[in-house]
């Protein structure tokens, strides 16, 4: 019994160590989060696509913990939205609905001077 | 050196969609994939409503988020010209889609695989048996495609020394820009204080759309409710 509980503790152990900066109780640093991603000391795989299990999600939902809700948010998109692909939503994937996401979510961490890789306001 | 831009004032647009239908028809874009959509949406409030007419293409940026995200991935598929022109080469384009999560105009179309013709399951069309498309009008699948400003055009004009021309001269000029029957749509070159172009967006105040991602677009609108 002793040896299961053991064996029990160490594995958990070991799968928060694996797990990295996600399974700490304390805040998570997102700077050196997205540090650690860029310099490849997080696993967060190489497959570069938008599956749920590629790369984009793995560094939103799994390593920064953004749940789905947080960037999927309407059905579709406003009538004045100015956007292209607005026509794609609504959208249903493998019996799911996809929610549409708006890109202004994005600005915050991706503008230049902010935590991770800059694609907006750049100078 | 010239860079173009393109103007579309919304208050001439009455959404009749020859320029969709004119980039369908010049740049054989993928099915479900558009390089040019024209966005339709009512607004205000009885007895004050409008219906409103916004037709979208590349905005073609200064600082391109969608080229941002491609060179952080490392494939550097996207690329921007001495004419502002940004541009996605097929060879290079993985279909990752980075670009088109990052574009704040959504933009970039995933292809998806499916190159087909312009009818699908019918004939090839005349056009489409002629067989003289440029390499940027050819398409791959799995790529990310979208609207280049009729760079096809824009380069002969480079080639023949007339650049001057571009913007004036229908063969030098975008398609979607030749065929607005409201003459909606304006092309040419914002470093010339003289051209159609720089007095239209002087004189109407056009401006850019989504301004806060700060990637400077090189399409204005003249928008019925003025700057902001």
């Amino acid at each position: 019994m002793k040896q299961t509980l053991f064996m029990a503790m160490l594995a958990t152990a070991l799968l928060s160590v694996s797990a990295g900066t996600v399974a700490e109780d304390k805040p998570m640093n997102l700077r050196k989060t997205a540090e650690a991603i860029r310099a490849g000391q997080v696993n967060v795989g190489k497959g570069y696509n938008l599956a749920e299990e590629g790369r984009f999600h793995q560094i939103h939902v799994e390593t920064i913990g953004i749940k789905c809700g947080g960037c999927h948010t309407n059905d579709s998109y406003p009538g004045s939205y100015l956007f292209l692909r607005k026509a794609e939503f609504p959208q249903v994937v493998n019996g799911e609905k996809l929610k549409a996401v708006e890109r202004a979510k994005c600005i915050g961490c991706h503008s230049e001077g902010n935590v991770a890789t800059a694609f907006y306001n750049l100078k | 050196m010239a860079k173009f831009v393109r103007v579309i004032d919304t208050e001439r647009c009455f959404g009749c969609r020859s320029c969709v239908a004119a980039c369908a028809v010049e740049n054989h874009f993928t099915p479900d994939s558009p390089w040019n959509v024209m966005i339709e949406y009512e607004s205000g409030r009885f007895p004050n409503v409008a219906r409103n007419f916004v037709t979208m293409n590349c905005m073609h940026c200064e600082h391109p988020s969608c080229k941002a995200a491609c060179d952080a991935a490392g494939f550097k598929a996207i690329s921007k010209n001495a004419f502002g022109v940004v541009l996605v080469d097929y060879d290079k384009c993985t279909g990752c889609g980075y670009c088109a999560t990052t574009c704040p105009y959504g933009v970039p179309q995933l292809n998806g695989g499916k190159i087909g013709q312009l009818y699908p399951g019918g004939d090839k069309t005349p056009y489409e048996q002629m067989g003289n498309l440029a390499p940027i009008q050819r398409k791959k699948a799995h790529t990310v495609e979208k609207c280049t400003f009729c760079w096809h055009k824009l380069e002969k004009a480079v080639a023949a020394g007339k650049v001057s021309e571009i913007g004036k001269t229908p063969d030098f000029t975008p398609t979607c820009d030749l065929v607005c029957p409201t003459q909606a749509r304006i092309f040419g070159d914002i470093d010339d204080p003289n051209s159609a172009v720089s007095e239209y967006i002087a004189r109407k105040k056009a401006t850019q759309l989504k301004k806060e991602f700060g990637t400077a677009p090189q399409v204005y609108y003249v928008l019925n409710g003025g700057d902001y």
